[in-house]
């Protein structure tokens, strides 16, 4: 490996740690011109991630109708109690959430909830069908092993 | 294996979108691409499927306070699900190729009746 392949590796290692490489890459791409650099451009690369998670934040912390406006706590906790359990339920959830936010922000916040409700609803039936066939082929396993084990 | 037209079409998104496709970029991908807009429900039960079957991988992703500091799922397409898709995308347009045929049959019957 050439001392320049090697310092292009630290780079993207760095920016790989802080955001992951396809949210940063255009950023750093157009900053610096090309996709390969020398080794001190790394902290030119650093002050720049420092710079968006600096941003970042900020927009985080701001008080926007996003951090006020909530999904209706009902359909929220159909999800709950129908979506299953795990990192699966908790992803539909957040699926969810993130529709509701990205609405929010483009039309009123009584549209958005009317909106998340009729998503929650229209996922439930899916949702409700593939835990009752998981749970028939797990007892249909369980009865199997048990008719092998016991005769 | 069989594949549905729904998990068909989840498939090809996640290679499309990959690596990072998850439910809401499949279902717009979808959406954008098909007119029809799929129930993130409904897609996360063919992504359960096709996990089943060995056709994706799941990852977890980043929280985020979009997403009420909820975890992302990243899906990826396996080998064995580029394999099934490649084929039930060829038995389709093989079935395709058998209908232009029936309709050349019929211009020529037409044409000597």
């Amino acid at each position: 490996m050439t001392k320049k392949e090697d310092a292009d590796k630290q780079v993207w290692r760095h920016v790989d740690l802080v955001y992951g490489i396809r949210q940063v890459r255009p950023l750093v791409e157009a900053d610096l011109g090309s996709g390969s650099w020398e080794a001190a451009d790394i902290k030119h690369v650093d002050g720049l991630i420092r710079t968006l998670v600096e941003i970042n934040e900020v927009i985080a912390n701001m008080p926007t109708v996003k951090s006020v406006a909530e999904p209706p706590r009902w359909a929220e906790g159909l999800i709950v109690l129908f979506g299953g359990s795990g990192k699966r339920a908790e992803a539909v959830q957040g699926d969810l959430c993130e529709r509701f936010t990205r609405d929010c922000a483009t039309m009123t916040v009584d549209r958005a909830r009317w909106l998340y409700r009729a998503r929650v609803l229209r996922s439930l039936l899916p949702l409700v069908k593939r835990t009752i066939a998981r749970a028939v082929k797990l007892t249909a396993i369980i009865s199997a092993a048990k008719r092998f084990i016991i005769g | 294996m069989e594949i549905g037209v729904l998990e068909q079409q989840v498939l090809l998104a996640v290679m499309a979108l990959h690596p990072d496709g998850y439910g809401v970029s499949i279902q717009d991908h979808i959406e954008k691409r098909t007119k029809k807009t799929p129930s993130i429900g409904s897609i996360y039960a063919a992504l359960d499927r096709l996990e089943e079957k060995g056709f994706v991988k799941s990852r977890a992703g980043e929280k985020t306070a979009e997403r009420g500091g909820r975890r992302k799922l990243h899906f990826i397409v396996t080998a064995t699900g580029e394999r099934a898709l490649r084929e039930s995308l060829a038995a389709i347009s093989s079935l395709q190729r058998g209908l232009r045929w029936k309709e050349a049959f019929q211009i020529v019957e037409e044409a000597f009746a």
